[in-house]
């Protein structure tokens, strides 16, 4: 086992993938010579050379383009959006050429290619280079959306992204890139996760808490702090949102029957939105209360720290609307 | 409306090295793109197609047959409406033609996607969408791919229209595939509209082609409606590419002879002047080759009837046989949209 | 085989058309591909050719129509070679699905077939109850608890009854029952075993493992109390109560009731007591004032111009058993020797709770006497959905003035409640001073 951050998780998937896969090839902005903007591809271009460490011009559309191009000659191209704000310069080669292959050439070719990069706030990124956008692509089918929360998930899930037959959108939370430690297995353990599984973090008796990405670790900073008011969560990080594991999240709410949905982007059509849907179709009569969301509010995440702060999600919150639904 | 046909480039005759069998095949070829287009209209009007558009290309004959004809089978296109010969000529057969249009279950896109959006990487052809221009950054990936694999004397042959090089799709594609030297022959059919626009409110430069300059790269222009200059053309730019020396334009000016589409068919007789219409029909392809043929004294008139009945015969057998070929099943619809035969994912 | 001439789609967004004008007629002869009508539509004005050659056999849209895409505009007749392209048979009907595909005209069929099933909007499945789960098993509380959707599952799947439920003390916010609290509930009712009570109406007010205060006492509001409780706040928020109030002299009536109580048992086998006297005044009263016997109905007064007079009686030695109020129909045409008879025997048979649903309804007036337990006055709460309520108080020996001296007399006060929506004050103070002087003129055996 090696302890690493979440950013050098990521590092080592893509690494390792690398090398075990000769089709497996990079392109982005300044991932060759710079090693990417936040170093995750440093080293990898005196390694593997510059045909499959792509520095790319800046042309997000191009960049998607030509992943998807050589993903359908059978390549497994993993482009990267250096803030992932800017896919949406290359959005329609995501949702209209990407997303729709598949499906337009008769189930005869798949893209098995992943776009990952940085997303999300808490860093005085302001507005374009804090989104959490991921709500555009789980409305799109033929796309897999995956954010992890900790460096092990990160590690196991880029391989198995690399490895999917689909396209997969790849979202790495910023403010966790360093922040958070924790141990990955060895390179010859060949670990996979697959996608479309949650994991509960936190197993608990009276809420359960549905979330991902930076959320998971407030949550589970409200869950230790309402430990002491006798207020126990279960924090379910659902790590794959598309496809969304609904089971895991059934079972919790079968067991609490009260349920809180937290997550970091705008609160309207946020994947939270669908989640609740769901759950309320579903489990309608195993509820014990309404079910609640946290979210950030309808806004973008602007520059000034008091105004990002107001913006964003905060512990706070979580434990106000755990405490509200405790007591329900 | 400006006359862009560009003789300055002296193109060397690569058209010498036709031989006689090539030179009929050519003319065969032509006369099937004809007939294809004439009986897809044909058939929307008596109501046996009733569901999706004919994009028309009369008039644009010799530019599918004289850029496509020097392919070998290891190189890839990217076609675009008004190419649909060439999914012919690239190999798939009529049949599979017919029955994407008409939306049969044993299309190759199973029903899913009309008219143009299809193709088949073995063959050689990559699948399109509707948004123009973006078929160049998806070349210029498969392009990758080919080096990737070493094989780098294969070309990839991307069409558009004069309008969709004002994408920005376009630009980022070609700024890309200068950038990296990569094998993409774009072949420009400038048939001066995109939809009603005049192709002056869509290229600001006096030739289409003249927008190579601004990627440093090769830009041909060549009478369209001239078989064997867009061969020539053609076949200069792919000896470019396979050579590794990076992409070319090539734009072919020619003339949309019908609407945009076969709804736009009266309205296309009224945002353009009917003499410009009929100045264009004058130079109409086919006869213009078949009299090309009939001068050099190798061939005799009953040598290139108009049509070829073999042609008819085709299209013909293939327009009844997607008629008559099954529905897609309304399940299906929730089909191949992802593939989880990897099996890392729930 | 006759060939349809189909209207095509001539554009995108293309639904419909209107003939122009046929360029053939009927029985003409038309060569394949020769124009033989005009279309016009939003986008487009169009000739189109005949599909076959052949006699012009039947227009099926004439001139100035409307067709939709995909409709048959008439059909040709082949003639010669043409009778090849004719289809074999006669289009198979159209199956009846959501109208994906444009209905065939020309025989064109093919394999597949489109069912109905797969509707591509329907996306909810609600959860299916097996047969047997009734849905009078929720109990929904009369007392406006909110039960969850859990806790009313739980309560469905335990059988566990209303007064079960009610008894239940809730933790959540405003003393909801939340989940756990009724998983407590079972776990110790599965620790302590007891007979599980069968949800009736009545009430076996046992209080369950609620847990009451020292000295207090749960009793769940069942029966006919609940039904009173009922009514009256029906009565009470309907109605707007005025109450008003006369003072009786009743000297003549209760030197009658002295002399006669005796004879009246013996002559007409009746106990005689003041009640029917009080019925009768208020009865013919009723005659002369009719807006107290109506009632208010949606915007309508119903005047009625016979009274049936419901007299209140108390169940229980101490009244603890509530009160039931039998109907005594037509009472302002029964003398009072038919009225006390009839008043004394279904006085008995609500005492005995042998009375009759007919028996209590339909009461126009309601007397009550809750002078018969020593109440001076009174704001009797009118009974719903009448307008009116007499309440007759204790008979009790006052000083009275007469004559500018003073008298001892035995003195009544009657108080009528009223609804102030329909009765005003003087009419009210009218009706009262009619019974009044009914009752002190002693005017009843005329």
């Amino acid at each position: 086992m090696r302890e690493v951050t979440l950013l050098e998780a990521i590092r080592a998937a893509l690494w390792e993938e690398m090398e075990r896969d000769p089709n497996v090839f990079l392109i982005g902005e300044d991932i060759g010579r710079l090693g990417g903007a936040f170093g995750v591809t440093h080293g990898f271009l005196e390694r593997f050379g510059a045909d499959r460490v792509v520095d790319a011009p800046i042309s997000e559309t191009a960049i998607i383009g030509v992943a998807v191009g050589a993903a359908a000659m059978g390549k497994r191209p993993v482009a990267e959006m250096q803030f992932m704000d800017f896919i949406s310069c290359g959005f329609d080669q995501v949702v209209n050429v990407a997303a729709t292959y598949r499906y337009r050439s008769g189930g005869t070719v798949s893209l098995p290619m992943v776009i990952r990069g940085p997303s999300g706030g808490y860093v005085g990124g302001s507005l374009y280079h804090s989104q959490q956008f991921e709500a555009w692509f789980f409305h799109v089918p033929g796309l897999k959306v995956v954010q992890p929360a900790f460096p092990d998930d990160a590690y196991g899930l880029m391989k198995a992204a690399i490895r999917d037959n689909n396209p997969v959108l790849f979202f790495e939370h910023k403010y966790l890139y360093r922040r958070i430690k924790g141990t990955i297995p060895q390179p010859s353990d060949d670990f996979i996760i697959p996608l479309g599984e949650a994991r509960i973090r936190r197993p608990g008796q009276h809420i359960t808490v549905v979330t991902y990405g930076a959320m998971v670790h407030f949550a589970l900073d409200a869950a230790h702090q309402l430990e002491s008011e006798g207020i126990s969560l279960e924090v379910i990080d659902l790590r794959t949102i598309k496809p969304l594991d609904m089971e895991t999240v059934y079972n919790s709410v079968r067991k609490t029957s009260k349920v809180l949905i937290v997550y970091e982007a705008p609160l309207t059509g946020g994947v939270g939105a669908e989640i609740a849907a769901r759950i309320a179709e579903h489990l309608f009569e195993w509820l014990d209360a309404p079910i609640m969301r946290v979210a950030a509010k309808d806004s973008f995440v602007p520059f000034a720290e008091p105004l990002e702060k107001f913006v964003l999600p905060s512990v706070d919150d979580i434990v106000l609307a755990a405490r509200q639904l405790a007591h329900y | 409306m400006r006359n862009r046909i560009g003789a300055e480039q002296k193109l060397e005759r690569y058209r010498d090295q036709l031989t006689r069998e090539d030179l009929l095949e050519i003319y065969r070829r032509m006369w099937f793109a004809r007939v294809f287009d004439e009986t897809l209209y044909d058939m929307k009007k008596k109501g046996r197609l009733r569901r999706g558009n004919v994009y028309g290309s009369r008039g644009q004959e010799a530019i599918q047959v004289g850029t496509s004809y020097p392919l070998r089978p290891t190189d890839f296109v990217s076609p675009i409406h008004r190419d649909m010969p060439i999914f012919v000529f690239k190999g798939m057969s009529t049949r599979q033609v017919m029955c994407q249009i008409w939306g049969k279950a044993n299309a190759p896109t199973r029903g899913k996607d009309s008219w143009s959006h299809m193709g088949d990487l073995k063959l050689g052809i990559i699948h399109s969408t509707s948004m123009l221009g973006s078929t160049i950054p998806v070349a210029c990936g498969v392009a990758w791919a080919l080096r990737l694999e070493g094989k780098t004397d294969s070309v990839v042959m991307t069409y558009l229209g004069e309008g969709a090089t004002a994408t920005g799709a376009f630009h980022e594609g070609m700024n890309y595939a200068a950038v990296h030297k990569l094998p993409i022959i774009l072949i420009v059919e400038n048939n001066q509209y995109a939809y009603s626009t005049p192709v002056e409110l869509e290229v600001p430069t006096p030739r289409v082609a003249d927008r190579a300059l601004g990627y440093g790269i090769p830009g041909y222009a060549v009478d369209g409606n001239d078989v064997l200059e867009v061969y020539d053309a053609t076949c200069a730019a792919i000896e470019h590419a396979r050579a590794g020396r990076g992409p070319c334009i090539v734009e072919c000016v020619t003339y949309r002879l019908q609407g945009h589409a076969d709804h736009d068919e009266t309205r296309a007789r009224q945002y353009r002047p009917v003499e410009e219409i009929e100045m264009w029909e004058k130079r109409d392809p086919l006869p213009r080759y078949r009299e090309y043929l009939l001068s050099t004294g190798l061939f005799s008139e009953t040598e290139l009837p108009t049509p070829p009945p073999e042609v008819v015969a085709e299209i013909q057998d293939a327009v009844e046989y997607a008629i008559h070929s099954p529905d897609p099943e309304p399940h299906t619809a929730l089909e191949d949209i992802y593939d989880e035969s990897a099996g890392v994912s729930r | 085989m006759a060939v349809p001439v189909v209207m095509p789609e001539l554009g995108e967004s293309i639904v419909e058309g209107t003939i122009v004008r046929w360029l053939k007629s009927e029985g003409e002869m038309v060569q394949e591909d020769e124009p033989i009508v005009e279309i016009m539509t939003d986008k487009v004005n169009t000739e189109l050719p005949a599909p076959a050659s052949g006699i012009l056999k039947q227009i099926l849209a004439p001139a100035n129509t409307t067709v939709r895409v995909g409709q048959d505009l008439a059909l040709i007749e082949p003639v010669g070679a043409a009778a090849d392209e004719s289809p074999a048979a006669a289009p198979p009907p159209v199956p009846e699905t959501i109208g994906f595909y444009a209905p065939p005209g020309d025989g064109e069929r093919t394999e597949s077939t489109l069912t109905p099933e797969g509707s591509g909007g329907i996306h909810t499945t609600l959860p299916k109850r097996e047969a047997g789960e009734g849905s009078g098993g929720i109990p929904r509380t009369s007392r406006g608890l909110f039960l969850s959707p859990v806790v009313q599952k739980i309560a469905r799947e335990h059988n566990l009854s209303e007064q079960e439920l009610l008894s239940i003390q809730g933790t959540g916010v405003g003393g909801r029952i939340t989940r756990a609290d009724v998983e407590r509930y079972l776990a110790q009712r599965a620790a302590a075993p007891q007979p599980a009570p069968a949800p009736a109406p009545q009430p076996a007010p046992a209080p369950a493992t609620a847990a009451p205060r020292e000295g207090e006492e749960i009793i769940p509001l069942v029966g006919m109390r609940k039904a009173i409780a009922e009514h009256l706040t029906r009565s009470y928020q309907t109605a707007v109560h005025v109450t008003t109030v006369i003072q009786v002299d009743v000297s003549r009536l209760v030197e009658f009731r002295e002399r006669n109580k005796e004879s009246f048992q013996q002559q007409y086998g009746v106990r005689l007591t003041y009640t029917p006297f009080f019925i009768k005044a208020a009865a013919d009263a009723l005659l002369e004032f009719p807006m107290l016997n109506a009632s208010l109905m949606d915007d309508q007064i119903i005047v009625r111009h016979y009274v049936h007079m419901g007299v209140a009686v108390a169940l229980g030695e101490k009244g603890e058993e509530g009160l039931i109020v039998p109907v005594i129909r037509d009472a302002h045409k029964k003398s009072i020797i038919e009225l006390a008879r009839e008043l004394e025997a279904i006085a008995q048979r609500a005492r005995t709770k042998s009375i009759s649903l007919a028996e209590v309804q339909g009461a126009t007036f309601t007397l009550t006497n809750p002078g018969s337990y020593g109440a001076l006055i009174g704001t009797p709460l009118i009974n719903h959905p009448q307008t009116a309520i007499l309440g007759t108080y204790a008979i009790v020996k006052m000083p009275v003035v007469i004559q500018d001296m003073i008298a001892i007399r035995p003195i009544m006060h009657l108080c009528l409640s009223y609804d102030h929506r329909l009765i005003d004050g003087m009419y009210a103070g009218r009706f009262l001073q009619r019974v009044k002087r009914a009752i002190e003129e002693f005017e009843f055996f005329r």
